[in-house]
């Protein structure tokens, strides 16, 4: 059936309709990610979002559930080029997987003129609609998306994730499953808790290191949690990853701005700054840190997007925290990125042997 | 035979670790000097003065330190260390933080040579000690401040540290 | 930060092998490139007209067999601080395994002699990527057959065997299924010192490969990945190829992609390596079954594919240069450190000579190639492997819909060069798409891609178009079947006929911006024009290595005329046209297999001055600015000589310069040929030939190009060939003459005028200080004056 996927400032880019066929209205991110179709749509970073894929045949390479990055997907509707009607490896095809998921979706779509259009007009909100009159762009435009997303996708009880060995705390924005899977992959023994929780539940649960989670949304709308990393992140070794990184960031005096360019590919370059090694890792972020704040503030740069320049890794001066704008986790993505998470280990190690040091001698 | 125990990438991030700690624990770098033991002690101190530079845009002063005539493991027949004469060292080290590098981390006797050397060079602020491996095994109640890799030893064994500046490739291997 | 002891460097070039993959743009960018940055290069070649340039780059041209015994001649003699194996295919690697220990200080760039044995010697690459966990197939190489029947049990049937000789060469690879095969392979009479090579058959795997770039520092980008439609068993170059793999999901593609680089790593391979695996999706098991550490037909294509600057970069790597600090030519630095983002599909059809269907199997069967790109996989195979116009596939249907059933199977079951067309034969009668793809092992989503093409082709066959069914037509790439004019004439219809770039939108794609578009299906239209008036050049579809290489030639030459000439060059071809890179951002190119360009309106026909067409026939014959190119023959006289001449000549329609001369004389059975002899003319010659001319032009008054064959009978020149238009001798003329004819062709075509009264010494003008002497069209040597002056009088002493 001809659907239309219209844009806030009034662009129609007509295209067919798949899957679910309600009508549908949310953040239009275009997504270069080559592969990984199953961790884009089922990553909680996708609430509230319209996801546009710009690669094309979408959907070969079938869908394998072991992807999945949260039980359920947030994702408002996909829009592709083309796809393909079956899978190399026999599973379930993209179109009927999308329909079991009850996400609307719209194909044949001009995703190049799509994704021209945003890169030179920036984000904005999207609807997939079966008509494109005046009538239904203004009630685009009417729509206020909701400010809550990371209340959406928090988990609202703590649970665990047990293993034997460092205790982390996982404060979950919006988390990825594949960050529990590298901590498992380390022996960490994780407990995953609510954005909002308190210091006191957090120290109750006697960390040895804390993760901020990446997560949706704009950070300035968690300002209890920026409270929280400004008391824990004086007594714990702290990782922000995504948004996690971002609210560190604010909770410490720097400024973030919203990217010209934003980064959603599943494979940019990043340079460490230290030793000018470059890793391929996932970008998932409108955001980044404000290169003006950063001389001034206690943090030192640690990675940069080589393409443009933005920071994409952070670590404070004196003070046992790191942050990083990319996906460590990749999911989808090369791998290249994963030693963030060895890195979190030695700091907490290294803290802990300090410390040991220090009551040695006390 | 020999076996790899720590691959290029691995003592790549280690040294960038090291790195991060010396700023993290020093609290601003003004006073820093590094000062590596030959000889791959030196390029362990280059390669982080060059992470130094490019986090936080300061030259640090980099000096090598010839430390042979001050082994005390050494069956020469001529002890006496005020005769021995060492190449000066090119850099100031009066008040400063010195930061001694080297490779492997053994009996402690190397490092011990290594401070006697600083000592008699001039007054150091302070002397801390980085090193890509700690094997165990000390002599001396020494310890490192920064370590790349703690790697329980034997006796028996042996580590070799080979890095691009001199050996073509970085990598440590256990024999 | 890059090599400080680096200053000459000896390139090993391209042989004159019909085996070899033209790499004429690969070596073109690599020495510009080091020409730019101040090495000073020599090189080894064959044949010197696969440079692509009368030499400027170079300090020496050595033209010799390209041999370890002629390299080793020159490093003894010159010492150059480095050799560059990477553009002289697979030859230059055997000649770099073969240099180990001999070369003293000479440094060998790229993959070193390690990198290069192995590519050679299977043990030393299964014992190398043993020993980095790397996941090899079991092999054996043996002349024990105690040995080999032990391996044999060890492993069990399907196996693929093939004998390795002495020198190097092999036999290609047999498969074996079961005892009555064995017997018949080992029953072949032996070779002295042959071995014989057995490994696991992992036919019916799908097959992939992966190109990285790896710098001196370890850090390495995927450039690009391909993967095959037809299964292992069938060589690479003969199966249909797609870019990027859409088929492996995150976990395989980075797996993949990690052991490449583990593999890069192990060997230490600067540069560039492209990586074969094969791929079980039932099992999950994957194998690497080879690398190619240099610049090959794969990196060619990907180049295409990702506009990425493949051979500049791997020339900059390869001396020590940063992958995020590459340069595009002297002053404009760009970003190596991506893995270019493509979000269209590009794919390469192999092409045969003949029609008639050739059995496939593990050895390369194909002549060349053609590359086509779309948005979806109907779309490609539609411009490509299943273009009527191309594979003449009509004709194909139409004898094998007289097969039956049984027939038909048999054709599934042993692959031809037909099996997408047998495929959907079998897809029309009803076969079972998981019983083919089992049989094929071609992966499910190509079979649903080519049900879709059916479904699509009934809607044309039986003549229900509307708005509708257009559109979905359109999306399955269905165009240039004489409906475009609907296309562009509906009013409700989701794509219509574009043009579009090949770059996508991505934060990183900027550093190597280019003009490269092709005719697809959207809604927008994205060519950029400049307001220069344009100069257009169409090309038709070219197969042969030797028009390829023409084609190559005449296209740079032309494309750098016309923008010298202030014009904006666009270049319509029904392929892609890789332009060396300094021309690439000032050329605007269109793919264009259909040949819609001109009907989508997109190019202000007032702005367009010239317009030469490269086909051999052409369309619009109406139109007084187009040029053809080509050559037609205007006369041919049955008349043999021992010593004959062709000349090229250019006319404005008065006037006419004949710069390029080339002698011929046919002595006991060898063909000699002797370019830019105009010099050694005598003036009776010259006025001969020059009155000859004038009488052949007297009714033309149209800027032209000509050749002339001259016999000399009784001392008398004869004209025993005429053609208006380029023969194949362009690239002789062009590289021999100091005089460009072909920019020559474009001041002309301008308006330009050759000056009138010009003496004869000016006509025949030619200053070359070098001459290219061609026997029986195989050798070359590049001589001075004096020698060539020797050559002619012993050619002349023995005339009969």
């Amino acid at each position: 059936m001809k659907r239309y996927l219209i844009l806030e400032d009034g662009t129609v880019f007509p295209g067919e309709g798949f899957g679910s066929s309600i009508i549908t209205t949310g953040q239009l991110v275009i997504s270069n990610n080559r592969t990984g179709i199953e961790q884009s749509v089922t990553d909680p970073d996708a609430e509230g979002q319209i996801l546009a894929f710009t690669i094309p045949s979408v959907g070969n390479s079938g869908i394998n559930r072991d992807f999945y990055e949260s039980i359920n997907s947030q994702c408002k509707g996909v829009v592709i080029g083309s796809s393909s009607r079956s899978t190399v490896d026999g599973s379930i095809s993209f179109e009927d997987w999308i329909t079991s998921l009850k996400i609307p979706g719209i194909k044949n779509v001009d995703v190049r003129a799509l994704a021209k259009h945003i890169a030179e007009h920036g984000e904005m909100k999207a609807s997939i609609m079966d008509t494109h009159d005046e009538h239904a762009i203004d009630q685009i435009k009417a729509l206020v998306l909701p400010p809550d997303l990371v209340k959406r996708v928090s988990t609202r009880q703590s649970y665990p994730n047990p293993n034997m060995g460092l205790k982390i705390v996982i404060v979950d924005l919006g988390l990825k499953y594949s960050i529990l899977r590298q901590l498992s992959y380390r022996d960490c023994n994780s407990i995953i808790v609510n954005y909002n929780s308190t210091v006191e539940e957090i120290e109750d649960l006697h960390p040895d290191g804390i993760i901020y989670s990446n997560g949706p949304g704009d950070p300035k709308d968690l300002p209890r949690t920026i409270k929280n990393i400004q008391i824990l992140q004086k007594k714990y070794p702290l990782l922000g990853i995504g948004l996690g990184s971002l609210l560190i960031a604010l909770a410490n005096e720097c400024q973030i701005v919203k990217l010209a360019h934003p980064h959603h590919e599943s494979s940019l370059a990043v340079k460490e700054v230290a030793s000018g090694k470059i890793d391929f890792v996932n970008h998932n972020h409108s955001y980044t840190l404000d290169q003006k704040y950063i001389g001034s503030s206690d943090f030192i740069v640690t990675n940069v997007c080589v393409a443009d320049g933005t920071i994409e890794g952070i670590r404070h001066e004196f003070l046992p925290i790191m942050g990083v704008l990319f996906e460590p986790e990749a999911a989808p993505g090369p791998t290249d990125g994963y030693y963030v998470f060895d890195e979190f280990i030695d700091l907490i190690e290294s803290v802990k042997q300090q410390e040991g040091v220090r009551s040695q001698w006390s | 035979m020999a076996k790899e125990i720590i691959d290029g990438q691995t003592m790549t991030r280690a040294l960038t670790r090291i790195t991060y700690e010396i700023i993290e624990r020093n609290k601003g770098i003004e006073d820093l000097v590094l000062v590596g033991i030959k000889t791959r002690g030196v390029f362990v101190a280059h390669r982080i003065e060059s992470r130094l530079k490019q986090l936080e845009n300061i030259n640090i002063p980099v000096a090598e330190l010839d430390i042979t005539p001050y082994r005390d493991d050494q069956t020469h027949e001529e002890k006496d260390i005020s005769k021995v004469k060492t190449e000066p060292l090119n850099i100031d080290i009066n008040n400063k933080h010195v930061i001694l590098t080297d490779d492997v981390l053994y009996t402690g006797r190397t490092i011990r040579a290594a401070m006697d050397a600083l000592m008699s060079a001039g007054r150091p602020k302070k002397i801390s000690l980085a090193v890509l491996v700690d094997r165990g095994h000390r002599e001396l109640p020494i310890r490192a401040d920064f370590v790349g890799k703690n790697i329980p030893t034997s006796q028996k064994e042996k580590i070799k540290v080979s890095m691009k500046e001199i050996d073509g490739e970085d990598k440590i291997e256990i024999e | 930060m890059e090599l400080d002891d680096v200053h000459t460097i000896l390139i090993i070039g391209p042989t004159n092998s019909d085996k070899n993959v033209d790499l004429s743009t690969a070596l073109y960018d690599t020495v510009n490139i080091l020409h730019q940055l101040g090495y000073k290069t020599s090189i080894i070649v064959e044949n010197p007209t696969s440079l692509l340039s009368s030499g400027v780059f170079y300090d020496k041209t050595m033209v010799e067999k390209v041999t370890g015994e002629n390299v080793l001649k020159y490093v003894n003699k010159y010492h150059p601080d480095a050799i560059l194996p990477t553009v002289g295919d697979r030859n230059a690697l055997g000649i770099i395994s073969s240099l180990n220990g001999k070369i003293g200080t000479t440094k060998i760039l790229g993959p070193n002699f390690a990198a290069s044995l192995a590519t050679f010697k299977r043990e030393l690459f299964i014992k190398r990527l043993t020993k980095a966990h790397l996941p090899v197939i079991k092999f054996i190489s043996s002349d024990d057959e105690k040995e080999i029947y032990s391996f044999i049990r060890s492993i069990g049937f399907p196996i693929i065997a093939r004998r390795r000789y002495s020198n190097r060469h092999s036999s290609g690879w047999t498969n074996i299924n079961n005892l009555f095969e064995l017997d018949n392979f080992m029953a072949l009479e032996d070779i002295e010192d042959t071995k014989i090579e057995i490994e696991r058959s992992i036919r019916g795997f799908s097959e992939y490969s992966f190109t990285i770039l790896r710098d001196r520092y370890d850090n390495s980008s995927l450039v690009g990945t391909i993967e095959d439609i037809e299964p292992i068993g069938i060589h690479h170059l003969d199966s249909n190829l797609i870019s990027p793999a859409i088929s492996l999901n995150d976990s395989k593609l980075q797996r993949l992609r990690n052991y490449s680089i583990k593999l890069a790593r192990a060997f230490n391979i600067i540069g560039i390596c492209t990586v074969h695996f094969a791929y079980n999706h039932v099992t999950n098991e994957s194998y690497i079954t080879e690398f190619i550490p240099r610049l090959s037909e794969e990196t060619k294509f990907l180049e295409y594919a990702t506009s990425y600057p493949v051979a500049t970069a791997v020339a900059e790597l390869c001396l020590g240069y940063h992958l995020d600090k590459l340069q595009l030519d002297a002053g404009s630095f760009f970003n190596g450190a991506t893995e270019p983002f493509v979000d269209h599909i590009t794919s390469r059809f192999p092409q045969w000579k003949t029609p008639g269907q050739k059995y496939l199997g593990p050895s390369k069967t194909s002549d060349s190639s053609i590359v086509v790109n779309g948005f979806s996989l109907e779309e490609v195979l539609n411009k490509g492997a299943l273009n009527d116009k191309l594979n003449n596939n009509f004709d194909r249907y139409n004898e094998l819909r007289k097969l039956d059933d049984d027939e038909l199977f048999e054709k599934i079951i042993h692959p031809t060069n037909w099996m997408l067309d047998v495929l959907l034969e079998a897809l029309r009668r009803n076969f079972e798409k998981p019983v083919l793809s089992e049989i094929t092992g071609i992966n499910p989503p190509y079979l649903s891609a080519l049900q879709n093409i059916i479904d699509n082709s009934l809607i044309i066959r039986e003549g229900e178009i509307d708005g509708k069914n257009v559109e979905r037509m359109v999306e399955m790439g269905v165009k240039g079947v004489g409906h475009s004019k609907l296309l562009l004439d509906s009013s409700d219809i989701v794509t219509k006929t574009v043009v579009k770039n090949k770059q996508a939108v991505s934060v990183a794609n900027n550093d190597f911006m280019n003009h490269n578009y092709f005719v697809t299906s959207g809604i927008s239209n994205e060519l950029e024009l400049s307001d220069r008036k344009k100069f257009v050049v169409r090309t038709p579809i070219i197969t042969s290595k030797t028009d390829i290489m023409i084609r190559q030639f005449v296209l740079f030459q032309l494309a750098k005329s016309i923008d010298q000439n202030g014009l904006e060059p666009i270049i319509i071809g029904r392929e892609p046209w890789n332009a060396p890179l300094e021309m690439r951002r000032k050329v605007v190119e269109i793919d264009d297999p259909h040949m819609e360009v001109k009907s989508l309106g997109l190019i202000d026909n007032d702005s367009v001055l010239n317009i030469i067409d490269l086909s051999k026939n052409l369309v619009d014959t109406d139109d007084k600015r187009v040029f053809q190119f080509s050559a037609q023959e205007i006369k041919n006289i049955d008349l043999e000589g021992n010593t004959s001449v062709r000349v090229m000549v250019v006319s404005d329609g008065e006037n006419y310069l004949a710069p390029s001369v080339i002698y011929q004389a046919k002595r006991d059975n060898h063909l000699y040929e002797i370019s830019s002899v105009n010099n050694f003319m005598t003036p009776e010659d010259r006025a001969d030939i020059a009155e000859l001319i004038t009488q052949e032009l007297e009714d033309d008054h149209n800027v032209d190009i000509y050749n002339f064959e001259m016999v000399k009978n009784h001392d008398h020149w004869l004209v025993t060939k005429k053609y208006r238009g380029m023969t194949n001798d362009i690239i002789r003329h062009e590289l021999a003459s100091s005089v460009h004819v072909i920019d020559t062709l474009v001041k002309l075509l301008l308006g330009n005028k050759i000056d009138s009264d010009l003496s004869l010494e000016k006509i025949f003008d030619n200053f070359d200080e070098k001459y290219l002497l061609t026997i029986d069209d195989k050798k070359y040597k590049l001589l001075d004056k004096e020698e060539i002056q020797n050559k002619l009088t012993e050619l002349s002493k023995t005339e009969a």
